[in-house]
Order: structure tokens, then sequence, then C-alpha cells
């Protein structure tokens, strides 16, 4: 019965890609903003999430034209079959790519803070296959693993913040808007990307109840993830200064260590945060095996997507071993970003709403 | 019947899968270093072993381990609450690796309380540079644990034998938590801090110890500017910086007034920095404000007199203000240091102006004036006039 049930409510959603947005950034985000303009970082964030509200709005004005198809069946239909299928399969590398690199930090990150000596391969292949068993029971089990991951992930990390609070001397974050206006446009720009995981939202709508609120949620989401965003950022800023925040390849682990829980005998609470980190992060990682599997029953035009689950493991897991170490995985990351990143969450789908306009294709026209 | 059959083996061979794990290691096999002293290496003939004479080692570092059984009230094999070991090596790791040869257990930092660094170490900057790096490589030191410096070796501070308290590591910590906010004979920092302190203002203060008959002690504190010890500031030069730096302290005061002394009692004291223009000089005007009451006065003498009271608040404003005065003047003058964070200071108020002089920093405070304002307030006077 649960296998069948493919449609998950508007609140599920929501909290999926919260989990999904949320976790990509949060660990790396602070460093970058702060490289890019120092000690008014938060001020990119703020532009970054402006940027991808705007990047939602396309893409969801997109998706909810088409409330039956995924990006697969709309593209061929506006852009003819050959050109959305190589189009999918775009999409297809690119979630593949993002979802190996993320697997593999969240190997190194394992390694080094709470498995020294196991090898990264078992620690990688594990949790590729837990992924793939929640991944092969279908969205809708998704949904419901999420509504209970959030507040497992959530609860826990608004406490932590309480607890840095009163080590954070907001006098770090003086002297405001010294940056020029270039820099933290550029900033903001690459930030944005943080988000790109919004383009999850192209393959989403078919497998939701009322597709039609899907901008409200977007945006919403959006906005929420952006709020928790700027807040630690200011407090990463806060804790570690500019210069130090700039030095750390994972500050929000970092400030961790800072803390003092009163009356805690625990020391590295550092494993601690990893914990709801790797919760959040499974959610991440289930969700490109699931969206990979499902790009490709579209393009087969299959109807279960069970099966080819288990074929995209050896890809992922293959992919993510290549970097040599971690500089080469936050390198091949950025170059990657470079050429496509921006590709999937407005060229392409500006270039198909204008087409579907011309060619009067999608709903709202039919409804007329 | 067949199924059943496969269902037990798939079972069993799950069970068998499952047990294995890389980083298992029990409690019990571990060294809980309580606190780790690092020394530079200088070779002594009388008492070191003659093969250690290498060009190679460049550490010798000394570890707390406490002994668990003692310190929980069981009766162990031995009686020593603590062991100390030392173990020569040519960086970090190695130094600690090599104690793992020789102790029955691994070696464990996550719970380590205490930092010491010897004072060789201090004056040699690439050995302070490289112990710097991997106390924050290492995730397993925690940015909050507090690091102190020792005139002399960090070895001779782990093996003293403090009465009150035979585990050095928490005498440390301890001492840091008593004193967090009441005494200002030194500043608490903390690893974290210290790691700040030199990235960002390029000298930091670290508290100093000093090693006593029975008991240690921490007050003063080593200059160290650019990774180089610079030199020592002894308590009082330490508080008069401590007025500026810190708020919100407790302390003593205590002044000659009319041929006695008096006592006051800080409860509450704040400090604020501006900068203004003097004929293209930059002054800094700090302001301390303190308030707290009179501890001690003279016996026979009528204090419940609002002139009276103000007369007592000048003279200890004045003393105050030659304390913050001559600790200033030993900063710019003797070590040419801003450790009181009056770059960052300019930095956060007038980002424009320190453009223009953040690259001679140094020569700017050298010669930068000072217009200290100390204002004190008397608000209880103890049960009699």
């Amino acid at each position: 019965m649960f296998s069948q049930n493919n449609k998950i409510s508007m609140r599920q959603l929501e909290i999926l890609l919260f989990l999904d947005l949320f976790s990509t950034a949060v660990l790396i985000l602070p460093r970058r903003a702060a490289e890019f303009a120092n000690q008014d970082g938060w001020i990119i964030v703020i532009l970054s999430t402006f940027l991808a509200l705007f990047y939602s709005w396309i893409i969801t004005y997109l998706a909810s034209r088409f409330p039956k198809d995924t990006f697969v069946e709309f593209s061929s239909k506006i852009l003819s079959k050959p050109v959305g299928i190589i189009l999918s399969l775009f999409l297809f590398i690119k979630i593949c790519f993002n979802t190996a690199m993320e697997l593999r930090i969240f190997g190194e990150l394992v390694k080094q803070i709470l498995l020294p000596r196991t090898p990264i391969e078992v620690i990688m292949i594990s949790m590729l296959f837990v992924s793939a068993y929640l991944v092969r029971q279908g969205y809708e089990a998704r949904g419901r693993l999420g509504e209970i991951l959030f507040f497992v992930i959530f609860i826990p990390i608004i406490s932590i913040l309480l607890f840095v609070l009163p080590v954070t001397d907001f006098r770090n974050l003086k002297p405001i808007l010294t940056t020029p206006l270039s820099k933290l446009l550029k900033g903001s720009y690459d930030l944005g990307f943080t988000f790109s995981y919004i383009e999850f939202l192209l393959m989403v709508a078919p497998l939701v109840k009322n597709p039609k609120g899907l901008k409200k949620s977007a945006f919403k989401v959006i906005g929420m993830v952006g709020f928790i965003n700027v807040i630690l950022v200011i407090v990463t800023l806060g804790v570690f200064g500019s210069i130090e925040t700039k030095e750390q390849i994972w500050p929000v682990i970092g400030l961790m260590q800072v803390i003092e829980i009163p009356g805690a005998f625990l020391e590295r609470q550092d494993a601690l945060m990893m914990i709801f980190w790797i919760t959040s992060v499974f959610s991440l990682i289930s969700a490109g095996l699931y969206f990979v599997s499902f790009i490709i029953t579209r393009i087969m035009e299959v109807e279960e997507h069970k099966f080819l689950v288990f074929p995209m493991i050896p890809i992922i897991y293959l992919i993510a071993l290549i970097p040599d170490n971690i500089a080469e995985t936050l390198d091949s990351i950025n170059i990657m970003k470079n050429y496509f990143r921006i590709s999937f969450l407005f060229p392409i789908p500006l270039i198909l709403i204008i087409v579907a306009k011309i060619r009067k294709l999608g709903e709202t026209i039919e409804k007329k | 019947m067949r199924k059943n059959k496969i269902l037990v083996f798939i079972i069993i061979f799950i069970l068998c899968m499952l047990t294995g794990c890389w980083d298992s290691m029990s409690i019990d096999r571990r060294a809980f270093i309580v606190a780790v002293g690092i020394d530079k290496f200088i070779f002594n003939e009388l008492e070191d072993e003659p093969s250690l004479n290498k060009q190679i080692n460049r550490y010798e570092m000394t570890f707390a381990i406490p002994n668990l059984q003692k310190v929980v009230g069981e009766q162990g094999l031995s009686d020593e609450p603590r062991f100390v070991k030392t173990s020569v090596g040519p960086t970090f790791i190695n130094t600690y690796k090599n104690l793992e040869g020789r102790i029955n257990k691994n070696a464990y930092f996550g719970h380590t309380k205490a930092i010491l660094l010897g004072k060789e170490l201090l004056k040699d900057k690439t050995l302070l540079k490289e112990t710097l790096d991997i106390l924050q490589r290492n995730n397993q030191f925690s940015r909050s644990i507090p690091v102190v410096s020792v005139d002399g070796t960090a070895k001779e501070a782990l093996m003293a034998n403090a009465d009150m308290q035979p585990l050095i590591g928490i005498y440390i910590s301890e001492l840091f938590e008593n004193n967090e906010g009441v005494n200002t004979r030194f500043e608490q920092r903390t690893l974290g801090d210290l790691l700040k302190d030199f990235k960002e203002d390029k000298g930091a203060i670290i508290p100093k110890l000093s090693i006593g008959e029975k008991d240690i002690k921490i007050a003063g504190a080593a200059l160290v500017k650019d990774y180089e010890l610079k030199g020592w500031l002894d308590e009082y030069e330490v508080r008069g910086m401590l007025w500026i730096k810190k708020n919100n302290q407790r302390l003593e005061v205590s002044i000659p007034y009319k041929h006695f002394y008096i006592a006051y009692h800080v409860s509450n004291s704040k400090s604020k920095i501006t900068f203004y223009k003097e004929e293209e000089d930059i002054v800094c005007r700090v302001l301390v404000e303190a308030e707290g009451r009179l501890e001690e006065y003279i016996l026979d003498e009528n204090i419940l007199d609002n002139k009276e009271i103000e007369k007592v608040e000048d003279a200890i404003e004045k003393s105050i203000k030659e304390e913050i005065e001559n600790s200033i003047h030993i900063l710019q003058k003797q070590y040419n240091t801003d450790v009181i964070n009056i770059g960052k200071e300019l930095e956060r108020q007038d980002p424009k102006q320190w453009e223009l002089v953040k690259d001679n920093w140094d020569e700017v405070f050298e010669k930068m004036k000072f217009d200290i304002n100390v204002s004190i307030n008397i608000r209880r006077i103890g049960q009699i006039k």
C-alpha cells in the first residue's frame, strides 16, 4: 500500500526542501561569506536569499504551468523530445555530481571527527545503502521520515545557538558596510548557489497533492532557511571574528568547541553537532538518489523507480571517490559550479517559459 | 522449511557482519591526558640519556595522566594520584606517539584541561608557530582549554606537588573558573582566544604560572608579539591594562590616604574608548567608570559626609589613573605591542582613519597620546561613620 503511495502533502514537501537546503550550506556558509566580505558577510547572505527567491519564482512558475509533468516531460513537450532528453540527462549528471560531492564531504568529516580509523569507502557506501533502502520505498516514505527528522535536527541546533550566544561578541561585526558594493554583489551571486537544490522543484510537481501552492511554500522555506543562515553567519562571525572564520574549513563545527553547556560533562561537543548534521545530510543524499533514479525512470518511461535505485549507487560512489583529498573535492565543486550551477536555476527555466508562452503550452492557457 | 533455513542463515550472517567497528575503543584503554606541557628540548648532560642528544629532538613534552582509580576513591594498584610522563621528539605529534610506546594506553586529548607553554618554547618563533598550528588543526583539542605560560619549564610545573589538588591541569582550570570576573592578577586566555589574538592583533598576553613550594600561582602575564616572547608583565601592569580591556570586573584597590591605607572594592567597572584628533595626531580617550564600596577607612574619622567622600574618590581616581598610565607606557615604549585592542577599536569606530595608519600601526601606536579619565563612585561605606 505504501509503496504505491507517491503523493506527499505540501507540509511534507516544505520540510524536505528545508532539510535539503539547510544541510548543504550550513557547514561552509560562514567561511564563504567571510571570504567575500569579511565582517559584512551576513549582508551577502541576505542578498543571496533574495536571489534564491527570484530563482524559485521562475522555477515554480514553470512547474505550476505543468502540474502533471516533471522536467523530463515538459521540456520534451516544449522543445521537442531529443532536446528535452538531452537537457534531462544534463540535470541527471548535475544531481549525480552534487550528490557524490556531498557524500564525499560527509565521508571526510565523519572520518576526521568521529571515525578516524574507518576507511572512507566504508563510511560512504554504508550511507548510500541506507539512503537506497529509504528511496526504494518511494517519495512518500521520505516525506514521513522528513517530518520526524525535522524535530531531531532543529531543536538541538536552535538550542545550541542559544548556548553560543553568551560567548558571541557582536562588536566583531563592526565596522558595517565597508566592503565595496561590487564585492557584495559578486559574493551574493556566488552564495545564491547554496540554494541550488531548489532545482528539485522542477521535478516535484507530480509528486505533490496540490501543486498550486508550490510557489508559496518555496518562498516560505527559502525565507526561513535564509533567516537561519543569517543568524548562523552572524553568530560565527561574532565568535571567531572574520579572520578566523576564513581560516577554518568548517567554522560551524568549530563553533561547537567554543560553547560550554552548563553542568555538562561532555567535552567533545563537535561530535554532537556532527550527529545532527549527519541526519540532515542523510536526507539530502537520499533526495539526490531519489531524483537521479526518478529522472531515469521518466526518460525510460517506466512506472516503477524501485529497481533503478541500486544501479545508481555505483555511479555516485565512483564519482565521490575521484577527488584525491578534501581540497580537490572543494575545488571540483567550484569548477562544476562555475559552469553548470546557474543553468537549471535561471536560463533554462526562462527559455522554457518563453517558448511555452509562444507555443501556448501549459495549464494557464488551457483553462482559458 | 527451506525458507526458514535461509532466514536463519541470513540472520547469523548479518550478526557476524555487524560486530566490526574499526574505531572501537574501550574507555579503560584510554589515557586521559589532563594537562600537556610543551617545552623546547635542551640537552642536559647531567640528567638526560646521551642518545637523546640529536638535532632532530626539538620538543620535550610532559603529560599528566590521572590515576582514575585513585581519583574515584577505589583501591588501585598504584597509590600515585597522577602519573607524569615526559617524551622527546621532533614534532608535536611524533612526541606524543613516542609516549604511546611507553604507556600501556592510548593517549587522548579530548578531556585536556590545561596547556602549559614553557619559557624557551615561547622564545622560539618556529616552534611556537608549529605548536599553535597543531593545537588548532587537531580536533581533539577543544578551543576552550585554558593556556598558561610558565616562567621556567612546563615540565617542572607539572611535576610540582600542589597539596590542594595534585592534578595540576584541573588545578589550573579550577583556578581559572574561580577567578572569573573576580581576580585581576591575570586575564584568562583559552586556546581559542589566543589563536584569535595572534591572528588579529599579532600580539597576545598569556597568563603566567609560577611554581611555589606547595602550590602554584597564576599572576602576571607573558607578552608575546609575532609569535615570540617579548617579556613578562607583573600583576600590577596587567591590572592596569585590564581596566581598559575588561568590563564588569571586581577587584580591590588599596591606596595610601592621610598616613593610612584605605581599601576600595570595585563591584562593577566599564571602560569606553573614543578617538579624537588633535592637530593631525590621533588621541585615544579612555574613560573608565567604576562603582563600589569603601571597605576600609580610618578609625575615628567621619566619612558620612559628601565632601569627604568626594575627596576619597579623587584620591582613588588618581591612583587608578596612574596605574593605567604606567601600563600603557610600558606597552608603548618598552614592548611596543598593542595588546589592549586599540587598533581594533579604531578600525571599528573609524574605518577610514584605520586604512591610513594600519600599515605602520606599530609606530603610530608607540607615539599615540592617551587621554585617560577615571570616574569612581563610592556607593556604600559600611556600618560605621
